[in-house]
């Protein structure tokens, strides 16, 4: 029976957690430095992007006047920018993932490391850029709070917010890990992912909010998990009420089979990694 | 503490040969035109084949043998990039693996960053990489270019600081492929020096090579693996003999078509070299201190009545270890259009084990001009020799040279001694002179 035997030696599980965490670390940042060496704006772009995407998103929809009535009581580009700050997470952590194993193929087929550090530091750096995005969020809210142009503080329905995106996290990191095991053996998934992730912008309340009544719109809220995840970021942040009980339930349960599915999916499949690469 | 630390046993390896996964555009493709006839299953190729041996503590284990013999395979099994399909690999302890120095650096990043990146991939903790990076620089001598991106490393820097980190990982088991052959000599004696300290420190050391002298430096026990399969096991030296045999029954296999060297301009073509044995039969892999006969083909289409032939054997660049001409010895031949056949008796071959190459010139004794000059492409192995394991076996022998001369140099003058250590210690003469 095929075996790797390896004795833990002097290192328990807490030594290896340590060193996972500690790749898990390095390579994250490897990813942020790298994204931003030789770029004269630097880490200025992960605010320069979103902001001038809410402003597209705000030159598009806003003028025709109706999407405000849509955004509920908040102000379009405040809507817009929650939106486009957490799917860029998601987006961009996917993408990360998608090419995680192939782009590190170097260190895939010559040293061994726990191959799950790859795409799972991949969504750590896209986290970096979330993390500049919520603090200009919250300079926005400010903002449009002093202007008086619109009144809400969020107060305790903060506290929600680090669960949200626990919970996104969680999913993405499940789809991620699948993405990269799959994009390893066949190149397809890159191709696909790309317009895949277009099309889901749509469908995922992420700039334009789907339509209340209507059974495609019912199907897609039931379905997608990003749509509850985008409904409960707004209304942490932006007022307005909660999903459903039974929506915040299955968007953490998707999520969790998510990660168990994504973990097991590249669990099963990363003894070959290093041939196929 | 001296169980084994690496243990492969009946690993075996399996690869498929073929191009891998294909497009379904070009799998239709292939299926219209040539209909009905399917294609050949993608076949499949054992790269290693119930390989069984193991590692000790403090022991250095070497790993030869031809291309594509299974080497990396083997490491990478042990490494566990790659998992065995039969068999089981035991490795006890840390392993820090050196298949290709430098392999988790990214050129934008510096030095520094790059040590506590690469550090991180061979599963050190910051705090470990911070006690010993002053040790990793100053080993692989960057010092002054540290705050540098590695891109703009040279390749021997690049290389220097990818061992360094590696080396510093204090594992108990280090697999090291073929890296040495990067970075100057200096550098690759610190490196051999650094193995041996890890080894008396209790590591276990697995080295891939092709340099046989290498692996005489540094390992003890070696496996010669020939096509997937142990076709030796055991000291250095029995598997450094093995080896070169095992080179020599390839390179037999595969016709020496690199020994000609037909030019069109002169009138004369080595149609092949060989070398015989003492009793007179072909071989590739010769023994030291045993006869050994160059046999010379040429083809000759135009006379050279005065032809003078040199032939020289080299093992590295560069430089002649062997040189024989013929117009030094006061011997021409007269080669008249046609097949000649000439051969040098050596008494005895003076060289140890180790690859040699030999080429063959070709003299215009009369108007003294140089009729053929082919490159250095016949190969010569030679066996290890029992004895020696220096570049030469020169006859010699042993013996006690009587107790005077110890006593005359305890005998010295109080000065004299002081001046012997002084110029020994290489210190201050001026004491000496005080």
């Amino acid at each position: 029976m095929p075996s790797d035997a390896i004795r833990a030696g002097d290192a328990g599980w807490t030594r290896d957690t340590e060193r996972f965490l500690n790749l898990l670390w390095s390579l994250a940042s490897r990813d942020v430095k790298v994204r931003y060496k030789q770029s004269a704006l630097g880490v200025l772009w992960a605010v320069l992007v979103p902001t001038a995407m809410m402003g597209v998103f705000t030159f598009v929809f806003a003028r025709a006047g109706e999407t405000w009535a849509m955004a509920g009581s908040a102000p379009y580009p405040l809507y817009a920018f929650v939106g486009l700050v957490a799917w860029t997470y998601f987006a961009s952590a996917l993408n990360g993932c998608v090419q995680s194993l192939t782009s590190n193929r170097t260190l895939v087929t010559k040293v061994y490391c726990p191959r799950e550090a790859f795409p799972l530091s991949a969504v750590a750096a896209s986290f970096v850029d979330f993390a500049v995005g919520c603090g200009v969020l919250a300079a926005l809210i400010a903002w449009f709070n002093r202007s008086g142009a619109w009144m809400f503080a969020p107060g305790w329905r903060l506290t929600a917010l680090p669960v949200l995106v626990m919970v996104q996290t969680t999913l993405t990191c499940g789809i991620g890990l699948a993405l990269a095991a799959a994009n390893l053996f066949w190149r397809d998934v890159r191709q696909a992912f790309s317009v895949v992730i277009q099309l889901g912008m749509f469908v995922s309340s992420v700039v334009v909010p789907l339509p209340a009544e209507g059974t495609a719109a019912a199907i897609v809220r039931a379905v997608n998990p990003i749509v509850t995840l985008m409904d409960g970021y707004r209304a942490c942040l932006l007022g307005g009420e909660f999903p459903s009980p039974v929506r915040l339930a299955g968007m953490v349960l998707t999520a969790a089979g998510a990660l168990v599915g994504g973990a097991w999916v590249f669990r099963r499949s990363s003894h070959r990694f290093a041939e196929c690469v | 503490m001296s169980g084994p630390v690496v243990r492969f046993e009946g690993v075996s390896k399996r690869f498929r040969r073929g191009s891998g996964a294909r497009s379904v555009l070009t799998r239709l493709m292939r299926q219209v035109r040539r209909r009905g006839t399917t294609e050949a299953a993608e076949e499949a190729f054992w790269a290693l084949k119930e390989v069984s041996f193991e590692g000790r503590r403090g022991e250095a284990l070497g790993i030869i043998g031809p291309n594509g013999a299974g080497k990396s395979t083997a490491l990478k099994l042990m490494a566990r990039i790659l998992r065995p399909d039969e068999g089981q690999v035991h490795v006890s302890g840390r392993l820090a693996a050196l298949i290709e120095v430098g392999a988790g650096f990214h050129g934008d990043l510096t030095g520094r960053e790059n040590v506590y990146l690469h550090g991180a991939i061979l599963g050190m903790s910051r705090r470990q990489v911070r006690a010993k990076f002053d040790d990793i620089v100053s080993f692989a001598g960057v010092e002054a270019f540290i705050d540098t991106p590695v891109k703009r490393y040279s390749s021997g820097m690049y290389a220097r600081l990818g061992f360094s980190v590696a080396a510093h990982v204090d594992p108990d088991v280090l697999l090291v492929d073929e890296v040495l052959s990067v970075g100057d000599a200096m550098f690759r004696l610190r490196c051999i020096e650094r193995m041996r300290e890890l080894l008396r420190g209790g590591a276990a050391l697995v080295l891939v090579t092709h340099h046989l002298d290498q692996m005489h430096a540094v390992c003890s026990r070696a496996v010669v693996l020939e096509e997937g399969r142990v076709s030796c096991a055991g000291t250095t030296e029995e598997a450094a003999t093995a080896y070169l045999r095992a080179m020599s029954r390839t390179k037999a296999a595969h016709a020496p078509d690199a020994s000609t060297g037909a030019s069109a301009a002169s009138g004369v073509a080595v149609d092949r070299v060989r070398f015989l044995d003492a009793s007179g039969r072909e071989t590739i892999c010769a023994s030291p201190r045993q006869p050994l006969t160059v046999e010379v083909t040429l083809d000759v289409t135009a006379a050279i009545p005065r032809c003078v032939l040199e032939l020289n054997m080299r093992r590295r660049v560069h430089e002649n270890l062997l040189s024989f001409n013929s117009g030094r010895s006061g011997r021409t031949f007269d080669l008249r259009p046609g097949r000649h056949v000439i051969a040098l008796n050596l008494d005895r071959l003076s060289v140890c084990g180790g690859e040699y190459f030999w080429n063959v010139r070709i003299w215009d004794g009369e108007r003294t001009t140089c009729e053929l000059d082919t490159a250095f492409s016949t190969p010569l192995l030679v066996a290890a020799d029992a004895i020696s394991t220096g570049q030469w076996c020169v006859d010699h022998a042993w013996g006690y040279a009587s107790a005077s001369a110890v006593a005359r140099e305890a005998g010295m003058t109080r000065g004299a001694q002081i001046e012997f250590q002084a110029g020994m210690a290489g210190s201050d003469l001026r004491r000496v002179e005080r």
